[in-house]
């Protein structure tokens, strides 16, 4: 099978828009195309431990993305990793991507945890918090971990402003969705 | 070591019934839910409910992490899987074992053991427990061919590492082989990573029947009786009963030997099911697998034998050895399930997710309804259709056909399409009420006729082994 082309992706692409499925999933070799509408979220499996996502292009989209424990390996092969959730800025989970970036400035958004797990401000018992009140973070900014099984993943800020609140203390047991933090959004143009 | 909290790692009907069995044992339960069970029952009943996902059941209740921290962040000391999702999953037994959580099930050398079909087979065989006439595998159209020639047409190809009735393609003649080797291998693929295969025997006049084993950790292993589960729609049970009815008292205590004799071997641990194949013509009886987990049709058993298998799940987890007179236990009356499904009986079968707008179970002496359903209960779309199980308990079988009738005629939905007007329709049958059927009898006689292509397409049958 050749490569794929930009062609072919926009006539993938096409081709969803027009189908009665929410979600596409194709893997060509080592090249992974998802594509989801109506706000579905996105989910990736096996993807390999440490790989940085890609820097966010566009509308704000809050990443997890999995690293790996801060000290020493977890024992032994785990389970695949669920991840990417595009919904991590949202509320309810019901809101449409992209809110984060077209909400106005007054309006507070809530970073909610894409897992459930013990959550970690920082990345150490001895390092200093990932974000405190007042901080500015971009929407790749690291916001704190969550644990489960020895496996570490990072909650990121999803939306580019200042931190106003921090709801959830280090090595808390955090729920599916539960709100973290709250971010002021920057004004427009300015994050 | 007694329990004290179990996380609940599943939904519907049965979260309700593991949440109830670990009330009246005096144990705290805890829910574990997807974002679209929130406000389901389940997450009221319980003590406390956590969030561990989406929707999706794939980053929820079939999430071993997810599960795993959900107990661990909630001080539970055990975990119990019901049915389906992750109930069979040796990782998940693993991953409880280890982080010190109690699993209600079976070791995770016992699920390994038996959830590959093929070595479950081949240990009945070594003990001396009839299986279906068939061969080892085949990996390739040619063995399978080699295989089909000895046996003999009509055949069925089943998948090596598989089970509910996926990868099961039923074989004429030689000339389809061919064919149905590559859908069956496709499918078996798809389902289980694995399109291995092998061959068995047809039996066109059969019956499911399965005995019910309950094991402690103290080596003891008791059989409480059989159930007939033989009224299936694409190898999915539809009605099930309990005792089996005609069955010779020979085949009776044959099966209920045969059972035990596995589960012993096994050094079975928690509840367990080991399903076989009865021959109407000839009344012998194979093995076809066992089932680790608490299944879906329990509570006849529950009903004939006044005994509460999930809080006997929950007590043999704690260390508490079998009682004595459990393996005295006789059985009672007749008693017989039936599903309710959100689906709709004249479209195909088809899903029918979406709010009841009424819902109106009936009560009444010898009549028992597990659901999780109430008036205004929105049924997800994400999930498996089951809404209830009606199930009566009468004096004998024909008391409990007349009370299962008039049980259905009262069962009172709308909103939502439900499949109680099919099931009317085969518990008013009289060949029903007279124990004239097979495995093939729905399809053949309810279901042909209504000019389902798919259905009689799909032509199950005898020799497949339905899903829980």
């Amino acid at each position: 099978m050749g490569e794929l082309t930009l062609d072919d992706v926009l006539r993938i692409l096409e081709l969803i828009d027009k189908s009665q499925f929410d979600y596409f999933h194709l893997t060509l070799g080592d090249l992974e195309l998802t594509v989801s509408k109506h706000g579905l979220p996105v989910t990736r499996g096996e993807e390999e431990r440490g790989a940085a996502p890609p820097p966010p292009a566009g509308p704000a989209v809050g990443v997890a993305a999995t690293v790996e424990p801060p000290s020493g390996r977890a024992s032994g092969p785990t389970a695949p990793e669920t991840q990417a959730e595009p919904g991590a800025t949202r509320g309810a989970g019901a809101a449409p991507l992209g809110q984060a970036s077209t909400a106005p400035a007054a309006e507070l958004v809530t970073v909610t945890a894409p897992m459930i797990g013990t959550f970690y401000r920082a990345p150490s018992p001895e390092a200093p918090p990932f974000v405190e009140v007042g901080s500015h973070v971009a929407p790749d900014t690291t916001v704190g971990l969550i644990e489960a099984m020895k496996v570490f993943t990072s909650v990121t800020a999803g939306t580019a402003g200042e931190v106003v609140e921090i709801l959830v203390d280090s090595g808390q047991f955090v729920e599916y969705g539960q709100p973290l933090l709250r971010i002021r959004p920057a004004a427009a143009g300015s994050g | 070591m007694a329990l004290r909290r179990v996380l609940v790692a599943n939904r519907g009907e049965i979260a309700v019934r593991i949440i109830r069995a670990c009330h009246a044992l005096g144990l705290e339960a805890v829910a574990a839910v997807s974002v679209a069970d929130r406000d389901s029952l389940p997450a009221r009943l319980a003590d406390r409910a956590v969030c561990i996902g989406p929707a999706r059941a794939a980053d929820s209740y079939l999430n071993v992490r997810a599960l795993i921290a959900a107990a661990q962040g909630t001080g539970a000391d055990a975990l119990h899987p019901g049915y389906g999702f992750l109930a069979e999953s040796p990782e998940l037994a693993e991953a409880c074992v280890e982080h010190g959580i109690v699993f209600v099930g079976p070791s995770p050398r016992c699920l390994r053991a038996m959830g590959h079909k093929l070595e479950a087979r081949a240990l009945a065989q070594r003990l001396g427990v009839p299986t279906v006439p068939g061969s080892l595998q085949a990996a390739t159209l040619d063995e399978a061919r080699a295989h089909a020639a000895a046996l003999g047409f009509p055949l069925l190809l089943k998948a090596a590492a598989g089970g509910g009735g996926r990868g099961i393609k039923i074989v004429a003649d030689a000339a389809a082989l061919p064919g149905q080797f590559e859908l069956a291998a496709a499918e078996a693929r798809a389902a289980f990573g694995d399109g291995t295969l092998y061959l068995e025997r047809y039996v066109a006049n059969a019956r499911h029947v399965e005995v019910q084993v309950l094991g402690d950790r103290f080596g003891r292993v008791i059989a409480l009786g059989e159930r007939d589960c033989s009224l299936q729609r694409r190898y999915q049970k539809l009605v099930e009963e309990a005792p089996a009815p005609g069955l010779a008292p020979a085949t009776r205590a044959g099966l209920a030997e045969a059972a035990l004799r596995l589960a012993t071997a096994l050094q079975y641990e928690s509840a367990g099911t080991v399903e076989f194949l009865v021959d109407r013509d000839t009344g012998a009886f194979y093995f076809l697998e066992m089932n680790t987990r608490i299944q879906v049709e329990h509570p006849v058993t529950e009903m004939v034998y006044g005994v509460d298998l999930v809080q006997w799940q929950l007590r043999i987890a704690g260390g508490e050895p079998l009682a004595p007179e459990l393996a005295a236990a006789r059985p009672s009356g007749h008693a017989i399930e039936c599903r309710i499904n959100a689906e709709s009986p004249v479209h195909g079968f088809r899903p029918c997710p979406g709010t009841l707008t009424r819902w109106e179970p009936p009560a009444g002496p010898g009549i028992r309804v597990d659901t999780h359903c109430y008036a205004g209960y929105t049924v997800p779309p994400y999930y498996d259709s089951l809404l209830a199980k009606l199930i009566v308990h009468a004096a004998d079988r024909a008391a409990a056909v007349a009370r299962l009738r008039a049980a259905l005629d009262r069962f009172v939905v709308e909103g939502i399409d439900t499949t109680i007007p099919f099931l009317r329709e085969l518990i008013g049958d009289p060949d029903y009420a007279a124990g004239r059927f097979n495995t093939r009898w729905v399809e053949q006689r309810h279901l042909a006729a209504a000019g389902t292509a798919s259905d009689v397409r799909a032509g199950t049958g005898g020799g497949a082994d339905a899903t829980d």
